[in-house]
């Protein structure tokens, strides 16, 4: 019997049993429309956020990493190139005393596609620094509170100490870029408001300026256990600290994916490394935050996609026993007719596939409903949210309607139902029980 | 005109039944029935309502399966095919007329004409054109694409008839032709039968109690107790 024929009669079944193959089509596509449209807009938000961040960062993605391990960083090395990122330079963390002082120094190669001040116009005396916007709004609000604070750990900044160098209603204009100022004993001048997610504050150096501001905030160190131990009448042992350094590995990367995978540290076996030593995180950005929280979302949307499934088939397979119950008669006319249990087969399984379609059909119009009711909810309000956060505007309404392979994947498990639930009461099809619902009727 | 009545694989085609027994779990329904119908007869096989004539004919034809025993067809013992080898020979080599005139109702009564064409892959054009003959001569052409609720009792009875010829069988059992039809249609259905048997000469099993029926019956099958037995009827020289 050819399928052509097979699809043919089994559509003869949803004309003769519409309530039942209503209630099925129904049923499935409800539970799948709901999973449908979280999924549409998990990537329309994905896809919006990325585009935001994108256009915030300019295409690329900056990820710091360090590995502790004996390998050093040379792991990292690899595992950069593994995903088509390249090293930029490094940030060394450099901690003076205790866990709470702590400087950051950056390569100026990891931060020149970022820089919107040019390096050679800083002056000799000066430190160049990237600063958050964050940092940059609790500098004002402490300085029109005229409070202290806390810098890194590193620096107690009394009001004066201090220069306002650009607000954050002025970021977008990058006018106020530039600008000096001192805090404690640092000569400094902002050359960037990075994005957030990155360090409050980075001072740029191609290391000839490291080695003299390390030396300047030793000092600084043991001026202030000096100044304890005397403060304290020699009870107390004189404590100098010995600098310690870290370096991280700054890598760039232009495609998010490829950033979140190596992000991911899922590849231990193929470099040899322990995940817990790994030190890893997106910095100037948060693309790979965005991709991480919707991938984790979609993991426990797969786990109750698994259990709808469950439910589908038993909906369908209990319906369907129904429905061949009921058809008894026409498949004893098949049989009379010639027709092979093989050919029985493919009439019933059609018929359930063809459900199947109809409820998958049925399910994106829901998803697309549902994603669609949202995006007309929380559009205005999102586009207004990253705009601000983001720091850039974008043309066009945001529209939380995204696609991607696993709406596939969805489709494909809808189309399993059919096959999973017939061979769930394929049974019911032999011509054992057909004839013995014949008689009982 | 019918055409058909031709053989399959050669075979020209006589039934026997040897040592028949069937039974639903504790119930008997047949029990060791040894019967010999020769072909080209028109058989009725009468009894009372239960006695077994339904049951009978699904086994003969292919239906149901008997709980022991042997079915030869000719020469054919179907007791020793294999399952697809049973199916792909009552295929050709038998048609059914169901009680009730049973067609899909969701199909067009050409579509229900041609399913014993689909399930042996006959080509689409050769079932057409097999549909249209058929058709033609049971009068039935101008409601071929409408359903079996939009045409008369008749024609649908005409639909079933020709279904059951379509693949030319040696053997036509019909169960119950003529119950819940008032005398005319009765005596219609059995001119059909009647006629496709004279015109084929296929082997026409018509299960009844209805005595139109026995007019037209060259054999008789008494069925009663759970066995049967064949007569001689009379009406081959009469009709």
């Amino acid at each position: 019997m050819r399928i052509s024929e097979a699809i043919k009669l089994g559509h003869a079944n949803l004309t003769a049993h519409k309530g039942r193959s209503l209630a099925i089509v129904v049923t499935i596509s409800v539970l799948f429309g709901l999973i449908m449209g979280v999924n549409f807009i998990l990537q329309g938000l994905e896809d919006n956020a990325l585009r935001y961040s994108d256009a915030r960062s300019e295409g690329k993605i900056y990820v710091e990493g360090r590995y502790r391990g004996s390998q050093g960083n040379e792991v990292v090395w690899q595992r950069v190139e593994k995903y088509h990122g390249e090293i930029l330079g490094e940030i060394t963390k450099v901690k003076l005393f205790g866990e709470q002082e702590i400087l950051y120094i950056v390569s100026p190669e990891v931060v020149e596609h970022l820089l919107t001040q040019p390096l050679d116009n800083v002056p000799a005396d000066k430190l160049p620094v990237v600063m958050s916007e964050d940092m940059m709004q609790r500098l004002a609000e402490a300085k029109e509170n005229g409070d202290e604070i806390h810098f890194g750990g590193l620096f107690d900044m009394p009001e004066d100490d201090y220069e306002i160098v650009g607000m954050i209603d002025d970021v977008h204009q990058r006018n106020e870029l530039g600008e000096e100022g001192e805090i404690n004993l640092l000569n400094l001048v902002l050359v960037h408001m990075g994005a957030f997610g990155g360090y409050e504050m980075l001072v740029v150096d191609d290391g000839t300026g490291q080695q003299a501001l390390i030396e300047k905030a030793r000092q600084e160190c043991i001026e202030r256990a000096q100044a304890m131990y005397e403060e304290y009448d020699q009870d107390y042992e004189l404590y100098i600290p010995d600098l310690e350094t870290e370096v991280k590995l700054v890598a760039m990367f232009t495609n998010p994916y490829d950033a979140y995978k190596y992000t991911l540290l899922d590849d231990e076996k193929e470099f040899g490394y322990h995940y817990q030593q790994y030190e890893v995180r997106e910095i100037f950005g948060n693309q790979t935050q965005i991709i991480g929280a919707v991938a984790d979302t979609e993991k426990m949307i797969r786990v109750l996609v698994i259990v709808l499934l469950v439910v589908a088939v038993v909906v369908m397979a209990f319906t369907f026993a129904h429905i061949v119950a009921a058809e008894a008669p026409i498949i004893a006319l098949y049989r009379s007719l010639g027709a092979q249990t093989s050919d029985t087969v493919k009439i019933y399984l059609a018929y359930l596939l063809e459900l199947c379609v109809y409820a998958v059909i049925l399910a994106t119009v829901i998803g697309m409903l549902l994603a669609g009711v949202v995006t007309l909810m929380e559009s205005g309000a999102l586009q207004e949210l990253w705009t601000n956060d983001y720091g850039v505007e974008l043309p066009g309404k945001i529209i939380l309607i995204g696609f991607n392979w696993k709406y596939l994947e969805v489709v494909g498990l809808m189309l399993l139902v059919a096959p999973v639930a017939f061979l769930l009461t394929v049974d019911q099809l032999s011509p054992k029980r057909i004839a013995q619902r014949l008689k009982e009727d | 005109m019918f055409t058909g009545g031709g053989c399959y694989n050669g075979v020209m085609v006589g039934i026997q039944l040897k040592n028949i027994s069937k039974s639903y779990g504790a119930k008997s329904i047949l029990a060791h029935v040894d019967l010999e119908i020769p072909k080209g007869e028109f058989v009725m096989m009468r009894g009372k309502s239960g006695a077994g004539k339904s049951t009978l004919l699904n086994i003969i034809g292919g239906i149901e399966q008997p709980t022991s025993g042997e079915i030869l067809i000719g020469e054919q013992n179907i007791s020793q095919l294999r399952a697809k080898e049973r199916a792909e020979f009552y295929r050709h080599a038998v048609g059914f007329v169901f009680q009730g005139f049973y067609l899909q109702p969701q199909l067009t009564l050409r579509d229900n004409i041609a399913l014993p064409g689909i399930f042996a892959n006959m080509p689409k054009n050769e079932r057409m054109e097999r549909v249209d003959v058929l058709a033609q001569t049971l009068q039935i052409t101008e409601v071929l694409d409408q359903k079996p609720a939009e045409v008369s009792g008749g024609q649908a009875e005409r639909a079933c008839v020709a279904r059951a010829l379509f693949m030319n069988p040696q053997i036509v059992l019909a169960d119950e032709p003529t119950n819940n039809l008032d005398p005319e249609n009765a005596r219609n259905v059995v001119d059909i039968l009647y006629k496709v048997w004279q015109e084929t000469g296929a082997t026409v099993i018509v299960a009844s109690h209805d005595a139109i029926v026995e007019k037209y019956a060259t054999v008789v099958v008494e069925v009663a107790d759970g066995g049967a037995r064949l007569m001689r009827g009379g009406a081959k020289d009469e009709n």
